[in-house]
């Protein structure tokens, strides 16, 4: 409902096509970005109210790629709904699998052998940068820059491979599965990912003479839509989001799970370098900060894997029945925490599958964020929020 | 603080607190009474010692013949520590709740989604409409008595002839 004072035909679909013929003052008018728009990331539309070139109401409607995989968790059995969760953050499928294959361990209390938490490590940073890549290639189409999307999709290309050499496939991998990971990694793969950040490293600064410190880039995105510290604890703004508006909080170091307090690393904060703090350049840099933490990270793992002791997978039964009970999860997925609250009855399907989506709760803010922002920063503001619609549908 | 010190400490300190539960496996929660949510809710935010100041995830649970249970997952910021709130409803046809958007507004579509999805209503809602689903759709998918329907808008879901 967008206006209560204005009366609003009850068939929805009439409802959307007389929007903006109604009584409204000339100078305004109703405009739907998407969806079908490239700046929206995927099948997101935003209804702008506008005033000339000035937002000043913002409504988005999500929904298009809905599934209900929450229903599909309640029809199938633990094990077989594992590939779904590839299907909702398509781009870190890998962390998916993981957020999902970490609740039901926790619900059936397996342990998992050190090597496989450290695959899981190495392969979850990895898509981490993979993730990051894009939001960095595509924030530039955004902004009009061309060509960082394309030194971008160099990389990631490799990165696929690499990926494609562990499990098989390039985008939906069901590659962390519960009790560990499908299968070790192949002779030769350690070579070739740290043959990979050596060049990734020297290209991360080609990134940022390209596009970060970029004159138009820095005007495009600087004291643009500011977040502050509040309105991210207020909306659960998490990852990225959250730590460009100066918040010191990554769920890896402050609430660790699997091995993550062995490692070290930094986690970068958006300090207002080009502007305020907590604006679209903030969020930005920090992911292509946290590209080159991943990085580190991923180093780190594989030396550690060197004197790991288990196997790459823990031994679970074929009928998976974990005890009654409940548990939530919440892992640091590359656009927040990611939570899997699963309650169980003790037979073999879930008796609820609920997910967090960190897109769904970032989302959310921009009806607070659009209204008073030029239409063109519109399209940064939605940008730098670094969505995947298959994860806010769900 | 866990669940149970949480409970404990504010048993005595606000009304509508109804109960500590731990289940066989997995994580405890703390029972409230559905006519006092809204004012534990802002309890939980606003009292110096919880800070309870995020609102992770509003989940809604479909017990057939017993009760509706909305699920709150909340954590805190300054003192880093989460939990877990339950609220339960009679089962019947039209469950209702106070709505905690003015709380924390990160649950304004969280109550969407349980609306659109599991059929319970937030009184004081400002938005009380569907987020996933197409407005005109029929039904709550994830009660445990939804039928699958066989078209929407004239599309039938199974083709009759083949390809």
């Amino acid at each position: 409902m967008l206006n209560p004072a204005m009366p609003l035909p009850d068939d929805p679909l009439d409802r959307d096509i007389l929007i903006g013929a109604g009584d409204i003052s000339t100078d305004e008018m109703y405009i739907n970005m998407g969806p079908q728009h490239p700046s929206t990331h995927g099948v997101l539309r935003v209804l702008l109210r506008t005033d000339g070139e000035i937002v000043t109401e913002a409504h988005p409607h999500i929904g298009y790629l809905h599934r209900c995989a929450e229903k599909i968790g309640e029809c199938l059995d633990y094990i077989k709904f594992q590939p779904y969760t590839d299907r909702m953050d398509y781009l870190a499928a890998m962390n998916n699998n993981l957020g999902y294959a970490m609740t039901v361990e926790k619900l059936a209390g397996l342990e998992i052998p050190e090597r496989a938490q450290l695959l899981r490590v190495i392969i979850v940073e990895l898509n981490r940068i993979a993730s990051h890549l894009i939001a960095f290639g595509t924030y530039g189409l955004d902004a009009g820059a061309l060509t960082p999307f394309f030194h971008a999709w160099r990389e990631r290309e490799e990165m696929l491979t690499l990926f494609e050499k562990i499990c098989g496939a390039r985008l939906t991998y069901n590659y962390v599965c519960i009790g560990g990971v499908v299968n070790d990694m192949p002779e030769g793969w350690e070579d070739m990912v740290l043959d990979f950040l050596d060049r990734f490293e020297k290209r991360w600064k080609e990134y940022n003479d390209l596009l970060t410190y970029n004159r138009i880039f820095i005007r495009r995105t600087a004291d643009i839509g500011v977040i502050t510290r509040e309105d991210c604890v207020a909306y659960a703004l998490t990852g990225p989001m959250m730590r460009g508006s100066g918040i010191d909080w990554d769920l890896r170091r402050d609430r660790p799970y699997m091995m993550y307090d062995r490692f070290e690393y930094d986690i970068p904060i958006g300090e207002g370098k080009m502007g305020t703090v907590g604006d679209c350049w903030d969020r930005y840099w920090v992911r292509m900060v946290e590209m080159k933490e991943s990085g580190k990270i991923v180093r780190q793992a594989f030396d550690m894997l060197k004197g790991a002791e288990g196997t790459h997978k823990a031994k679970v039964p074929k009928v998976f029945k974990p005890k009654k009970g409940e548990c939530y999860v919440g892992i640091e997925n590359p656009r927040g925490e990611l939570g899997f609250y699963i309650v169980s009855d003790g037979s073999k399907n879930a008796y609820r599958m609920r997910v967090r989506g960190p897109s769904f709760c970032n989302l959310s803010i921009l009806e607070k964020l659009l209204p008073g922002a030029m239409i063109a920063d519109a399209v940064m503001i939605i940008g730098s929020t670094d969505i995947v619609l298959g994860e806010v549908d769900r | 603080m866990n669940t149970k010190e949480i409970f404990e400490d504010i048993q005595g300190r606000v009304s509508g607190v109804a109960g500590y539960e731990e289940p066989e496996v997995g994580d405890a929660w703390i029972q409230v009474d559905p006519d006092h949510w809204h004012s534990v809710a802002r309890f939980l935010r606003d009292d110096d010692k919880l800070r309870f100041d995020m609102c992770l995830l509003v989940t809604g649970l479909d017990y057939p013949d017993e009760k509706w249970v909305v699920v709150y997952h909340l954590h805190s910021q300054p003192h880093n520590q989460r939990t877990i709130i339950k609220v339960d409803l009679p089962h019947d046809d039209e469950p209702s709740l106070d709505s905690v958007h003015d709380v924390w507004p990160a649950a304004n579509w969280h109550e969407r989604e349980t609306l659109d999805l599991m059929g319970i209503q937030f009184r004081g809602h400002p938005n009380p409409t569907r987020i996933l689903c197409p407005d005109d759709w029929v039904g709550y998918p994830l009660r445990k008595d939804y039928e699958f329907p066989t078209e929407y808008r004239g599309i039938p879901y199974e083709r009759n002839e083949k390809i």
